[in-house]
């Protein structure tokens, strides 16, 4: 891994709450996940697949509305989580986050 | 009732998990290239834009909502 990307992975790892950092590529890979958190690899399997299927339907949703649009950016909250995919043609960035971890110390 | 996996099955899988996963010097070799740094780039800025954003406020947050 180059220093840049090491170096901005520990700044986003740095944040309250984040969980783990993974990317993968189109085939829902996974091609990195931060192994220093809890998150084993099968879960960040599990976020990759489950988010890769979201990913394209939420494309086909921006596309059919737009066919010159695409997909950027979007973000799922939950009760427990903020999941933030960053999808692109080959590879897709996902932050899972538990965002009200500094508020109550939980 | 749980089912209590035996440790050959719970290797299996594991084996089976490791055999889906592509290869680590693939993995390291494709964040080398250009084209995912490209990505990098301009990817972790969005999130880390919005990581900052979740940092000021709360969006989900109720005020008005009386504690339990």
């Amino acid at each position: 891994m180059s220093s840049e990307v090491e170096e901005t992975m520990r700044r986003i790892i740095k944040h309250v709450g984040v969980q783990d950092v993974i990317i993968t590529n189109k085939e829902a890979k996974l091609i990195y996940h931060d192994s220093k958190t809890s998150m084993s690899a099968k879960d960040a399997q599990k976020y990759a697949s489950n988010l890769t299927q979201l990913t394209s339907q939420a494309r086909s949703v921006v596309r059919d509305l737009d066919p010159q649009n695409d997909l950027s950016f979007f973000r799922i909250r939950s009760k427990n989580h903020e999941i933030m995919v960053a999808p692109d043609k080959d590879f897709t960035l996902m932050v899972v986050q538990n965002p009200s971890a500094s508020e109550d110390g939980k | 009732k749980t089912e209590v996996k035996s440790i050959e099955d719970e290797r299996a899988e594991e084996k089976a998990f490791q055999a889906q996963l592509l290869p680590l010097a693939e993995r390291k070799r494709i964040m080398r290239t250009e084209h995912f740094l490209d990505f990098f780039r301009s990817s972790s800025k969005v999130v880390e834009r919005a990581l900052k954003q979740n940092e000021e406020f709360d969006v989900t947050i109720d005020y008005a909502k009386k504690d339990d």
